[in-house]
């Protein structure tokens, strides 16, 4: 009776039967206790004849295009993983709350038998009904009593483990503290026609689905269309405000949904991306399938393989990907070329030293490569106006700093002059090295410290402060070296 | 299956307790903490709902209670504030933890409800009971906390207990006497009523014996006799208890005279109506 490769995929099964009907219910509940688990929702609830309906395992009359749990072994999906299932529900306008009492073990112990599926299921399922419940109510509550060792004693069943397979699973709003959530939930209503939104509330408190976090840049959206231009999928999704790959705990990649139910998982778009993870991996989202002709499998790892399956990953190819992709390529190049501008401001806050040949060469390098980041890959197109004005005036500069550093070199003269990024500026002084202060961070010997204080006492006689400055360098390169040889 | 209050038990929760509670709260300065029987439709909860900021809610092991509960729980929107502890009260009250292995989540609680809805008195074969013990171990408890509290209870009139009731009215006769009070009239007084006068009597008696040991002194509020559902006979006692470290040891006369002249109220056509009762005076 493994229905379900992942238990905790009765939590969705229930859910799913509890939206299935209209109306929606506003909020469901989940409560996790040590051996049991609740799920109880204010949707339109059951009577008689709807009991009798899901009793009727793998023939509900579900009509597969209006219903996300169509194959009816929604009622019957805590029998693997629960002793006992007891659900009460109530209908509005009924009289009657009815108690439908699953025999889950019984169930598993024969289900390897030769009884029929359908007696077992019958001599393992009771009803019964009281009617002391006002006639406006409504609601299901599915109790999994008695959740079997194997299922509880393991990882899922903690906490944080059901939480996150909520968050990962069901159909739950955005989180409202993301700046953008009620433009895309707007967005979704307006143009997914089955999009589905209720509260989902786990151990008494609200759980929403991700993004949470607000560095994301506003949101995108757009329809997928089949060859006959008719809709069949609508996306939203942000790139990262920073540059670079999202957290991948923190931010979905693009999930698929389907009546806001996630198919598959966080990873399940990557192959159908030219690039695969490298560049969607900046972005968070999500592709709701809206033709009805697009059936999760059971388990809703995937869509069943049909030719809207393959209509719908042909258009995220051909209408999201590639846009997509280009999107990223150029937030990553105004990234890029924005680093490089902030750099040269750096630079230009300071004058560029370098007391070797080997130093001037790296300087040097560093210039051509800040050259070619604002030249050689420039996109006019891809570059906003303001960018564009910075990177303009950027370009000039490190040409000029290139010009001017490569003359000093070229002249030869030693010791080496700081060249100024601002033209018009006087250069300004090294600061002097305290040769005391070098001997206390190499813990020179008591003596030889000693010594440093003579002699820097000797060299302050000296007005010549470039003189100074030479001498005091060479006395600390020397020692250096013979530290380092020693 | 049924899930029901009476007009009666309506009317205690909404014109007794609640004002009780919130006499309680008033002075605690904050909303209180509950640890009790609510039943399945958690009416006490609900109606006290304002004056609670948390409850633990005791109920048997996957019973059909314990699911309507939650039901009404989710329905109410007091699930969060629901702490479900699974298992027969008096256990959970001994042992301090739940079938689950679950140890409830406050170490004392300001009342304590034990809507019991059998007697309080049942014995086992060495002729103790279960259920006074697990009374005074969570008495007890609340006692290491320094913990006031409310204790409200209510229990049925059972033939079973009829003599344990008449031992206790022949007690506190023996121990007044000792005092130089000649309790025999009133005594026989109540030896002659029902058994809810007798428990009136013998509840008061017995609670502030077990409370004298766990250092607090009883208040109590007058309780009520009324008819439950089947038409069963049911008294209803509220009792304040206040911690307090100078209190040690048995009754003394002056408690026994309190005991013995508590008011006592029923319930009769939807009205709180006083019994008439026999009372002692120090100079009798």
């Amino acid at each position: 009776m493994g229905l379900y490769a992942k238990p905790l995929h009765a939590i969705r099964e229930y859910v799913q039967n509890e939206v299935d009907v209209e109306p929606l219910p506003t909020v469901v509940k989940i409560r996790r206790e040590p051996r049991e688990l609740s799920i109880w929702g204010d949707g339109k609830g059951m009577d008689e004849n709807d009991i009798d309906i899901a009793k009727k395992v793998g023939i509900s009359d579900k009509d597969p295009a209006d219903h996300t749990g169509f194959r009816g072994i929604g009622i019957w999906s805590g029998v693997a993983i629960a002793d006992e299932i007891l659900i009460s529900t109530k209908k509005r306008g009924c009289p009657k709350i009815y108690y439908l009492k699953i025999d889950g073990a019984g169930i598993r112990k024969r289900v390897h038998t030769n009884v029929s599926l359908k007696e077992l299921l019958e001599n393992n399922v009771s009803v019964a009904y009281s009617r002391d419940i006002p006639p406006k109510e409504h609601f299901t509550h599915v109790q999994l009593r008695r959740v079997i060792a194997e299922v509880r004693d393991s990882e899922m069943w903690s906490e944080e483990n059901m939480r996150q397979y909520i968050i990962e699973a069901l159909p739950l709003k955005l989180d409202p503290t993301w700046k953008y959530s009620k433009r895309v939930e707007e967005e979704l209503q307006d143009n997914v026609p089955d999009y589905r939104v209720f509260s989902v509330e786990f151990q008494g408190k609200p759980v929403y689905r991700p993004p949470y976090n607000n560095n994301l840049e506003a949101p995108r959206f757009g329809f997928l269309f089949n060859d006959k231009n008719r809709r069949i999928g609508y996306w939203w999704f942000c790139i990262n405000k920073e540059r670079g790959k999202l957290d991948e705990d923190e931010f979905p990649r693009l999930i698929f949904k389907k009546k806001n139910f996630t198919i598959g998982d966080r990873r399940s778009c990557v192959s159908l991306f030219n690039e695969g993870e490298r560049l969607v991996s900046w972005t968070t989202g999500e592709i709701h399938a809206i033709d009805p002709g697009l059936l999760p499998d059971s388990e809703r790892m995937d869509f069943e393989s049909s030719a809207e399956k393959e209509a719908f990953m042909q258009a995220i190819r051909d209408q999201l990907a590639t846009p997509l992709e280009e999107s990223v390529r150029k937030k990553s190049y105004c990234e890029n070329l924005a680093e490089a501008v902030a750099e040269i401001n750096l630079l230009s806050l300071q004058p560029i030293k370098a007391s070797t040949g080997l130093e001037k060469l790296e300087k040097l390098k560093q210039l051509d490569s800040l050259e070619k980041r604002l030249a050689s890959s420039y996109r006019p197109d891809w570059t906003p106006a303001e960018l564009k004005k910075e990177r303009d005036s950027k370009l000039e500069v490190v040409r000029k700093l290139k010009k001017s550093f490569a003359r000093i070199r070229a002249s030869g003269f030693e010791p080496q002059k700081a060249v100024s990024t601002e033209p018009d500026q006087a250069s300004i002084p090294e600061s002097e090295i305290s040769l005391v202060e070098f001997a206390n961070k190499l813990s020179l010997r008591h003596q030889s410290r000693a010594i440093m204080e003579v002699v820097e006492t000797a060299l302050s006689q000296l007005n010549d402060a470039d003189l100074r400055i030479r001498i005091k360098s060479t006395i600390v390169k020397q020692l250096t070296q013979i530290i380092k040889v020693k | 299956m049924v899930f029901k209050t009476t007009p009666a038990k309506d009317i205690i929760r909404v014109s007794v307790d609640k004002t009780i509670i919130a006499d309680f709260q008033k002075r605690a300065g904050c909303k209180l903490s509950y640890f009790g029987l609510p039943g399945g439709l958690m009416l006490d909860i609900l109606c006290w709902k304002e004056l609670l900021r948390h409850f633990a809610a005791v109920e048997r092991d996957q019973d059909l209670i314990e699911h309507r509960l939650l039901s009404t729980a989710f329905k109410r929107n007091i699930d969060r504030e629901l702490e479900l502890l699974r298992g027969d009260i008096d256990e959970v009250m001994s042992k301090w933890k739940d079938v689950d292995g679950r140890v409830p989540s406050l170490r004392s609680y300001d009342v304590l409800n034990l809507d019991y809805e059998g007697g309080m008195m049942y014995k086992d074969l060495q002729g103790s009971s279960r259920r006074l013990a697990a009374i005074r171990q969570m008495i007890q408890r609340q006692a290491n906390e320094k913990q006031d509290f409310l204790l409200l209870m209510t229990v049925n009139t059972r033939n079973r207990d009829s003599k344990e009731f008449d031992n206790a009215l022949q007690d506190i006769q023996d121990q007044l006497s000792e005092y130089g009070i000649d309790a025999s009239e009133v005594v026989d007084w109540y030896k002659g009523q029902g058994y809810h006068y007798k428990l009136k009597v013998y509840v008061p008696y017995v609670f502030d014996s077990i409370a004298g040991s766990s250092r607090y002194v009883v208040r109590y509020h007058p309780p009520v006799t009324y008819l439950g559902s089947s038409s069963r006979r049911m008294v209803h006692f509220v009792m304040q208890m206040e911690y307090d470290e100078t209190r040690a040891g048995r009754l003394k006369s002056r408690s026994l005279l309190q005991v013995m002249n508590i008011p006592f109220y029923e319930i009769a056509k939807s009205r709180l109506v006083e019994l008439p009762i026999k009372t002692l005076t120090l100079s009798s």
